[in-house]
């Protein structure tokens, strides 16, 4: 994988026309879901706009509802529109963790941290393709958007956990385990202010005026997804910009083997079922250029017994360094627990059949919030052992090995250090000893796709000639650079926020092009 | 089908088609299609018709529109609501209560799942694996 990556940009080459043209047969000559293509290029001026706004989003999550409020607060008129039929996108169902460099929380737990150790995490797991700049900026912001999270906006954040790959725990969560405890209020919150949210209603193309500055967008009003012939054309003039806010494209198995062609239909994803990213697309049909767009993330604590991102997650994250992780069929680690996402998922992959997780009575009592492990046990996720004999016979495990590796690992836990795998071993991590004992099974799933949209320092949208797209913002999944090749746990929505906020000041403040 | 291109295209070839059959023709043809509308008569019910066996007809939710439009859930909370009532209604479902996610609570458009004039859909299988029966 990394020979590839050493590879020059694909598009270098080309220049601007010669990508956008290619970008278009790309999209005539393959299979992309949906019907339609994902937008032509900019075309004549429409002869009326249906709407006008100063500033327009795209995407209701974490960051497309940042900036709508940023952008209102500049006085701006703001539309936020959504095509899916309910909001949130993927923010509404995730894990509710947010990564904070030097939080209230941790300062209460004695938990040392910096903006600087967090850059250093978020660069070495991304590889050093993180574009410096934007990596640098979520983490000196992270603990400022949350705090504007939990003071203006009105979200409750109630637990501080761990996330593989960061050196310390800095991952504040939210009240109800869940992305809904930020997205609700900040939905509330840009009501109250004013700004006008329509669901059902997809972007389909760009509008780009004069000098290729985008002044607005073709959207399908009544949209109902996934039909793509659905809904009634319409044209909304964004007066000052456009923020994209539309997420990844997780969901679109076609788009992506295109840029992995490893990931095939048959590793699931945990995202909505809109995660397919047509604004990406419309975006670089625009003019935008894209960015490390093969990098693409597969959460390694996913089970297989049940759907989606499920309620495993939040088990198997909360113990790894308090339990130990076996391949079945020899009863053996082989991976470190606390690694980041890629490393874990990737060494899963390569054992070919799911493995378990382990966790003893201490371990979960302590890690897991129990109102998540019983949703967990209820629908046969997490089971419940007697002994590590029943526990190794559920999974077919054979005893001996299995017995003698536990016995391994906890003489690590107790000398605080792995020799085998050097996993994480925390302050309060004990020997798995005590029953019952409580194990899942894990297959990793797509979960975020790194790439997109190029954006600099002021969420600019940059076009291929190098230079900002005039009018054209973009914040949170949809863009590329901030995580390089591998995305912390709980950094995004450190990302959707720090990044949310900037796009809605800077187009909230943009001078009106009509 | 777009309602011109009935007009124009199929109707002009129908009536072209049939000319060219006898009279004797003509009615097995039309014999033929008694299946057919038996077939409609036996189809699933929508969630539209359900409403219309209790007298709520189309001017009830629609207004005066002469298009199809959307109904929001404030139209359907005039008579099932207000939504506090349809949360506890549903509180004893298993293994969620469909009306009251950890995500959207019960601020959902109810035609998310419970579509009129089409299969309803159970909108949270597209995570999870909840063996609703949505009405």
């Amino acid at each position: 994988m990394s020979d590839a990556k050493k590879d020059l940009s694909r598009r270098g080459f080309l220049g601007a026309g010669g990508a956008a043209l290619l970008g278009g047969m790309v999209l005539g000559a393959l299979p992309l879901e949906g019907k339609e293509s994902a937008g032509a290029g900019p075309g004549p001026l429409p002869k009326k706009w249906d709407e006008t706004y100063d500033v327009v989003v795209v995407g209701t999550g974490f960051a497309g509802l940042s900036a709508a409020i940023e952008a209102r607060l500049a006085g701006a008129s703001v539309l936020v529109i959504d095509k899916m039929p309910v909001h949130g996108g993927n923010s509404i169902i995730n894990g509710g963790d947010f990564a904070a460099a030097g939080n209230s929380f941790q300062k209460e737990a004695g938990v040392q941290d910096s903006p600087e150790l967090m850059l250093k995490d978020m660069m070495k797991a991304g590889s050093y393709l993180n574009h410096p700049p934007l990596a640098r900026l979520v983490a000196e912001r992270s603990n400022e958007a949350l705090e504007w999270c939990k003071t203006y906006i009105g979200a409750k954040f109630t637990r501080l956990n761990f996330h593989g790959g960061h050196s310390v725990k800095r991952s504040v969560q939210t009240y109800n385990q869940s992305g809904s405890g930020l997205v609700n209020p900040l939905l509330d919150k840009a009501k109250s202010l004013g700004v006008k949210v329509v669901l059902r209603t997809k972007m389909t193309r760009l509008i780009a005026g004069k000098e290729g500055r985008i002044v607005g967008l073709e959207v399908r009003t009544g949209y109902k997804w996934p039909d793509e012939a659905s809904g009634t054309p319409g044209f909304i003039k964004a007066r000052r910009g456009l923020i994209l806010a539309a997420g990844g494209f997780s969901q679109n198995v076609a788009l992506r083997q295109i840029h992995d062609p490893r990931i095939t239909a048959k590793f699931e994803s945990t995202n909505h079922p809109g995660a397919t990213g047509e604004a990406i697309l419309a975006a670089c049909s625009a003019g935008a250029m894209d960015v490390q767009m093969d990098w693409i993330q597969l959460g390694p604590w996913t089970s297989p017994d049940e759907p989606g991102f499920g309620h495993g997650p939040q088990v198997c994250e909360r113990i790894v360094g308090y339990g130990l992780m076996v391949d079945p069929a020899n009863g053996k680690r082989f991976f470190k627990e606390t690694g980041n996402r890629k490393e874990r998922a990737d060494a899963i992959i390569a054992i070919g059949h799911p493995v378990i997780i382990v966790g003893d009575s201490y371990a979960i009592g302590k890690q897991v919030v129990p109102k998540v492990l019983g949703k967990a046990m209820e629908v046969g996720v997490v089971k419940k052992f007697d002994t590590l004999e029943a526990l190794a016979a559920e999974y077919q495990v054979p005893v001996q090995p299995f017995l003698e590796q536990v016995a391994r690992w906890n003489g690590f836990v107790q000398k605080a250090k792995d020799d085998d795998f050097d996993c994480k071993l925390f302050p309060d991590s004990k020997t798995t000893a005590t029953a019952p004992f409580y194990a899942m099974r894990l297959w990793p799933r797509v979960h975020h796709t790194m790439g997109g949209l190029v954006v600099n320092a002021e969420a600019q949208v940059i076009g291929f000639d190098m230079k900002p797209i005039k009018g054209l913002y973009a914040a949170g999944e949809i863009t590329g650079g901030v995580h390089g090749a591998v995305r912390l746990g709980s950094v995004a929505m450190a990302d959707c926020v720090v990044n949310g906020r900037i796009a809605g000041k800077n187009a909230g403040g943009e001078k009106a092009w009509s | 089908m777009h309602p011109t291109y009935l007009k124009e295209r199929v109707s002009p070839m129908l009536s072209s088609f049939l000319k060219r059959f006898s009279a004797a023709s003509r009615l097995l043809l039309f014999a033929a299609l008694i299946p057919l509308s038996q077939a409609a008569t036996q189809a699933p019910t929508m969630t539209a018709d359900l409403h219309k066996a209790k007298g709520v007809t189309c001017v009830d939710c629609h207004g005066n529109a002469k298009k199809k439009t959307f109904v929001a859930a404030e139209r359907c909370l005039g008579c099932h609501g207000p939504a506090a009532d349809l949360v506890k209604k549903t509180a004893n479902v298993k293994p969620e209560n469909p009306h009251d996610s950890p995500h959207w609570g019960p601020q959902m458009e109810c035609n998310v799942c419970h579509r009129q004039h089409e299969k309803t859909v159970n909108w949270c299988n597209h995570c999870h694996a909840y063996g609703f029966k949505v009405p």
